[in-house]
């Protein structure tokens, strides 16, 4: 029932009201001044107050002012009684809160239809009061969800082998989502891959295309897939999951610390800029290719860069929301301006020297999109990581096996055997541990075969910067046109103390001089093209080549050297 | 009768309060004269200021029971009081406590 108070110090006029009220079948509750009126208010929350304005102590204005202030949720109808009149007093009921007025003498009519239209407004008052509670809760429950996803995503997009001191980063998102993505890990052979894309818009749904991409770089990067090939995956994926005119500019790296190279391909983002230590210049990684998820396969372009890298170089990478974060006066902060900065920033301090830049351009002026910033340090060597060493449970997996496995000339041309031979070797649980070696093995003795063995490349070429990346041009010319093949040869044997892998790896060219090869190769250890010898002769404990210099054969002791 | 207190506005609250009729007019009756009591005190007093409200008071009771003349004459009084014009106040008073003898005796003759 609909509860009204009635507040009148008139004793006569309130027992008439109190009456009026009642015959209309409300429930009445009264008092005789402002005092009570606010007491009884909190005691026994009415749906509608008849108020009279003039009272002694409180007066109506008061009481009408302090109901507004304590029941905001709650909208409570207040009609002014009162034989006042005149504009300035009707105003003073207003400005403090109240609905109507009702004058002496007192119409019953009248006041029958002000109740009924004040139920009416409270009862629909009240329906938006619940609907407005009800929509809060869905927000927060949707917020809360949000920043549920948010933490899985976060996980999932911002975080892999970011921890190091060597990386550098920071991701300011526009929303709960960020649509740039910065992904990093190790491959099996320790190079570092790092991805930095960003997706068209911001929030959910430009965060949505990250997931997919993310599990492409984790796990061909794990498997020991090459840049291209996770691009070329990605791209794909991409394409079909994104939405027509959506897509994810990216730029990827591949650090191997162990040859001193920069891998790179660059599709939309702003130049990436490689600071040279040691010779005081830079050198940019332009974007040469259209972003992931437009081009069909077919169109896609996924072949890479390639660039010689010292200890102490510094890699910066950014998302365009960094170059076009804008000043009071709407001037960007450019590339051009970015590229000085970078020159000119102290080494150890390139990347805080940027982000202090970039706030400063920014003074206090709102962003407008996603911003990343990212450093990566080359440094003089890694730490491989050689967690995860399982020593019990090989019962049912392999021990003792041979496998012979050759790739023709089609196969060569186009497709990676490095993650499918990893996978078979990783299927012995003893070899888990020394992933990282295996697979510079199988890597190193791959591309002798095919660089130098079918295609007849010759490795001096790397000498020189300059003939480095000629190198890489002829690589990939002689790759289309290749004939030949690659034989490996693989066996794993036990004995008590742990065992040994043997790998003789075959191919179809004429041989080389590995006398010669290996002589220049310990004569200057920094050369590039020795490196990859002086490796294997590193990490195992034979070494052989034989004539006429197509094939050799490596030892590696699995269970020496186990730390 | 009735010339002091309007017979159609009684016939409405007998209506309304049925039974609580008798009440309602012998608490008019207690309260208007406590009131028009008070009244002469505060002007013989001199507190001017509280006047306003009690004359203010006064006239919407005897207009909610139907007794015009009283509330016409506390209605006078209150402007005036409201603009401090105090010189008519004295004969108001009198007139007030006149005429309300004439709408007592009338609502006393009907509870």
């Amino acid at each position: 029932m609909t509860r009204v108070l009635v507040a009148e110090d008139n004793a006569t006029d309130r027992l008439l009201l109190a009456r009026i009220v009642e015959r209309e079948g409300y429930e009445v509750v009264t008092a005789v001044d402002g005092h009570e009126a606010l007491s009884r208010f909190v005691e026994h929350s009415p749906d509608i107050i008849l108020l009279d304005a003039m009272m002694p102590g409180l007066d109506g204005f008061e009481v009408a002012r302090t109901v507004r202030a304590t029941s905001q949720t709650n909208y409570v109808p207040i009609v002014f009684l009162s034989s006042l009149t005149g504009n300035e007093w009707l105003d003073r009921c207003l400005t403090a809160g109240g609905d109507d007025f009702l004058s002496k003498p007192y119409n019953p009519i009248v006041l029958k239809a002000k109740l009924q239209a004040l139920t009416r407004l409270r009862e629909q008052q009240q329906q938006l009061s619940v609907q407005r509670e009800e929509l809060r809760r869905l927000q927060s429950h949707l917020l809360q969800e949000q920043m549920a996803a948010k933490s899985v995503f976060d996980n999932i997009a911002h975080m892999g082998k970011l921890k190091g001191p060597f990386v550098k980063h920071l991701l300011s998102p526009m929303s709960v989502f960020n649509g740039d993505v910065l992904l990093a890990a190790h491959d099996p052979s320790g190079d570092l891959l790092v991805l930095l894309g960003d997706f068209t818009g911001h929030g959910l749904t430009a965060a949505i295309g990250a997931l997919p991409l993310a599990d492409i770089f984790y796990g061909m990067t794990a498997k020991g897939f090459s840049v291209s090939d996770i691009l070329r995956e990605a791209n794909r994926k991409l394409r079909m999951v994104l939405p027509p005119g959506y897509f994810c500019c990216v730029t990827v790296l591949r650090l191997s610390l162990r040859k001193n190279t920069l891998e790179y391909w660059n599709g939309g983002l702003p130049s990436a800029i490689l600071v040279r230590n040691t010779r005081h210049s830079v050198f940019e990684i332009v974007s040469r290719h259209l972003p992931l998820g437009i081009l069909d396969d077919q169109n896609f372009v996924s072949s890479t860069g390639m660039v010689e890298v010292d200890p102490g170089d510094r890699i910066v990478l950014c998302t365009d929301g960094l170059v076009e974060v804008e000043d009071s006066a709407g001037n960007m902060f450019g590339h051009e301006h970015l590229l000085d900065v970078v020159r000119r920033a102290p080494a150890a301090t390139v990347f805080e020297t940027v982000l202090a830049k970039v706030q400063e351009h920014m003074a206090n002026q709102a962003r407008t999109d996603d911003l990343t910033l990212v450093e990566i340090c080359v440094l003089d060597a890694v730490d491989l990581d050689r967690s995860g060493s399982e020593s019990a449970g090989f019962v049912g997996s392999p021990q003792d096996w041979k496998l012979s496995y050759e790739l023709g000339a089609r196969s060569l041309r186009s497709f990676n055997p490095l993650p499918m031979l990893q996978h078979i070797l990783m299927e012995t649980p003893q070899l888990r541990s020394r992933a990282s070696e295996i697979y510079t093995i199988l890597a190193e003795t791959y591309s002798n075969a095919l660089e130098h063995g079918v295609m007849g490349l010759d490795s001096s070429l790397k000498n020189s910067a300059e003939g480095f990346a000629t190198y890489y041009a002829r690589r990939a010319q002689a790759l289309e046109k290749l004939v030949g093949f690659i034989r490996f040869e693989l066996t794993n044997e036990i004995d008590s103390a742990g065992g040994v892998l043997t790998l003789r790896v075959t191919d179809s060219g004429s041989g080389f001089d590995f006398r010669k090869a290996a002589r220049e190769s310990k004569a200057q250890r920094s050369g590039y093209h020795g490196r990859g010898m002086l490796l294997l002769y590193e990490l195992c404990d034979k070494v052989r080549y034989e004539e006429p210099g197509n094939s050799v054969l490596v030892r590696f002791n699995w269970s020496a050297d186990h730390v | 009768m009735s010339d002091h207190v309007d017979a159609d506005v009684l016939q409405g609250l007998r209506q309304i309060m049925e039974d609580g009729f008798t009440e309602l007019v012998e608490l008019f009756l207690r309260e208007s004269a406590a009131q028009h009591e008070q009244l002469q005190r505060l002007w013989i007093a001199g507190e001017r200021e509280t006047i306003v409200a009690l004359a203010h008071s006064l006239k919407g009771s005897c207009a909610n029971m139907g007794a015009n003349g009283c509330a016409g004459i506390a209605a006078e009084v209150e402007k005036l009081a409201q603009h401090e014009r105090w010189d008519d106040v004295p004969s108001l008073l009198s007139a007030l406590e006149q005429e309300m003898k004439f709408a007592h005796g009338e609502l006393a003759h009907l509870s």
